[in-house]
């Protein structure tokens, strides 16, 4: 984990809100599904900010929507990080599916970018479709979702709490049916502490136990998951 | 029980102290005006603690709205997971006590006591016992440890402070005051208040506390090191900083 500063070049529009372009330090290593926890000294907030990635590329660290709406381009970010544990895409998986129910998949990108590095056939099923989808990338409507578990050998989702309480109406799994696939899910959820205090407001419920989603998650194995 | 208790001395190197980041200390702390005089735990119950239902995290002008629960393993699960951390940390350890009764309060001051590194109990008494169980409360804590009492900013009154003085209470760390705000789906979420926004109400309550001659250890509302500067200057003991450090860069120094 580092904390350093870097300004924020761009801001970006997207249907999540408006996202951010970072300069990024070159020893910063996020895994996708990773968080950083960032502030604008200047504004003096209270609370930082989760950040999830959207992108690295050449030193620039694209941020997913959405950031606050008092940030501006320009603006000298703290930054924390890399924070939490994030997905583990299984090396040998070739049939990956991504699916975000609420926007357009931005904190699944750089699982995409891994996905497709490893050779994989890549499967989106997004509320509203990225701008910039590789062409190697197949957009499905969400209406298809159902049909991810029995194709994908590996299935990433980014979810609210609500969302992962119903994951099986979600994926059309009848109760007591396993899940055939291997499948996590970015819990979305307030993460203000970013590990450090182990306040419980971001906790969890699996099968075994409590967990925080600053720490263990945002990222869980669907199937671990108990909510309610 | 004696009225008027003679007050066991707390001593602290330096009047920055650090709460608010779990329940022992890091290998690296944040960076303070000067390094810190001791670490205050997260709250520890004597049974373990599940989170609350309706957790929530609710930001408004000036500040944000925390309810958590308080959840911990519990004070057996804590000593037995951090009392080794507690011991080898350069930082003398006040463990931050939530006991319902004085019976819980009497136990969990004993099972701390005489352990290494351990110099201070934090108490925070349920806010809704009447004087006189308070005072059995902390009563039943008092032990060889000096004790110092959490209060919500918005809970400590004069004659409160008087009574405290009178029960050999070490100090009084002026805590986060309760509020409510609707949540996303418009339901009242009740929880703990932090931020800039609440340092008014911290020096106020700075100069009451003075005024009745205990000690005062200055935390919510304390956002900045200008903050923590300002709340020693009228008179608090000690700044206790706690949900500041969560920020990357903390105070900006």
């Amino acid at each position: 984990m580092i904390e350093f500063e870097s300004t924020l070049t761009e801001i970006t529009l997207s249907p999540g809100g408006i996202g951010g372009v970072l300069a990024c330090p070159p020893r910063l290593q996020l895994q996708p599904g990773q968080y950083l926890l960032g502030t604008v000294p200047e504004l003096a907030a209270p609370l930082a900010s989760a950040l999830f990635p959207a992108d690295i590329q050449s030193g620039l660290l694209r941020l997913a929507a959405p950031l606050p709406q008092t940030w501006t381009a320009g603006m000298i970010l703290r930054v924390r990080g890399p924070l939490g544990h994030g997905f583990t895409l299984p090396a040998l998986a070739r049939r990956v599916a991504l699916a975000d129910p609420n926007h357009s998949a931005e904190r699944l990108a750089p699982l995409m970018t891994a996905a497709l590095a490893q050779g994989a056939a890549v499967v989106l099923f997004s509320a509203t479709s990225p701008a910039d989808l590789p062409a190697e990338v197949e957009s499905l409507p969400l209406e298809q979702l159902a049909e991810a578990p029995a194709w994908a050998d590996y299935l990433a989702l980014d979810l609210t709490t609500a969302q992962a309480a119903n994951w099986r109406k979600l994926l059309a799994i009848p109760p007591g049916q396993p899940c055939p696939c291997s499948t996590e899910t970015l819990i979305v959820t307030a993460i203000p502490c970013g590990g450090q205090a182990e306040c419980g407001v971001c906790a969890v419920q699996t099968r075994s136990g409590w967990r925080l989603g600053c720490k263990d998650g945002p990222v869980f194995p669907l199937t671990e998951l108990e909510l309610r | 029980m004696s009225a008027n208790l003679p007050r066991q001395e707390l001593y602290s190197r330096s009047p920055w102290l650090v709460a608010g980041l779990g329940f022992a200390p890091a290998a690296a702390l944040p960076v303070l005006p000067e390094p810190p005089g001791a670490f205050i735990t997260a709250p520890i119950s004597i049974a373990a603690r599940t989170p609350a239902e309706s957790r929530a995290c609710l930001s408004y002008p000036g500040g944000f709205l925390l309810h958590t629960g308080l959840p911990n393993p519990g004070l057996r699960a804590i000593l037995k997971h951090y009392a080794a951390r507690w011991e080898r940390s350069g930082l003398p350890i006040w463990p931050h006590l939530i006991p319902a009764t004085p019976d819980e309060a009497g136990r969990m001051s004993r099972l701390l006591e005489g352990r290494e590194n351990v110099t201070a109990l934090v108490i925070s008494p349920p806010l809704n016992l009447k004087e006189n169980e308070q005072r059995d409360l902390l009563a039943a804590a008092r032990g060889e440890l000096p004790i110092i009492v959490e209060i919500p900013l918005s809970a400590i009154s004069a004659a409160g402070v008087e009574t405290l003085a009178g029960l050999g209470i070490s100090a009084i760390i002026g805590g986060a005051p309760r509020g409510c705000l609707p949540a996303a789906d418009g339901t009242l979420v009740g929880g703990r208040l932090f931020g800039p926004g609440l340092l008014p109400q911290t020096l106020e309550v700075v100069r009451l506390v003075k005024r009745a001659g205990l000690p005062i250890i200055a935390a919510a509302g304390v956002f900045s090191a200008g903050a923590g500067t300002a709340a020693l200057t009228a008179g608090a003991w000690a700044v206790a900083l706690d949900v500041v450090l969560w920020r990357p860069g903390a105070l900006g120094l």
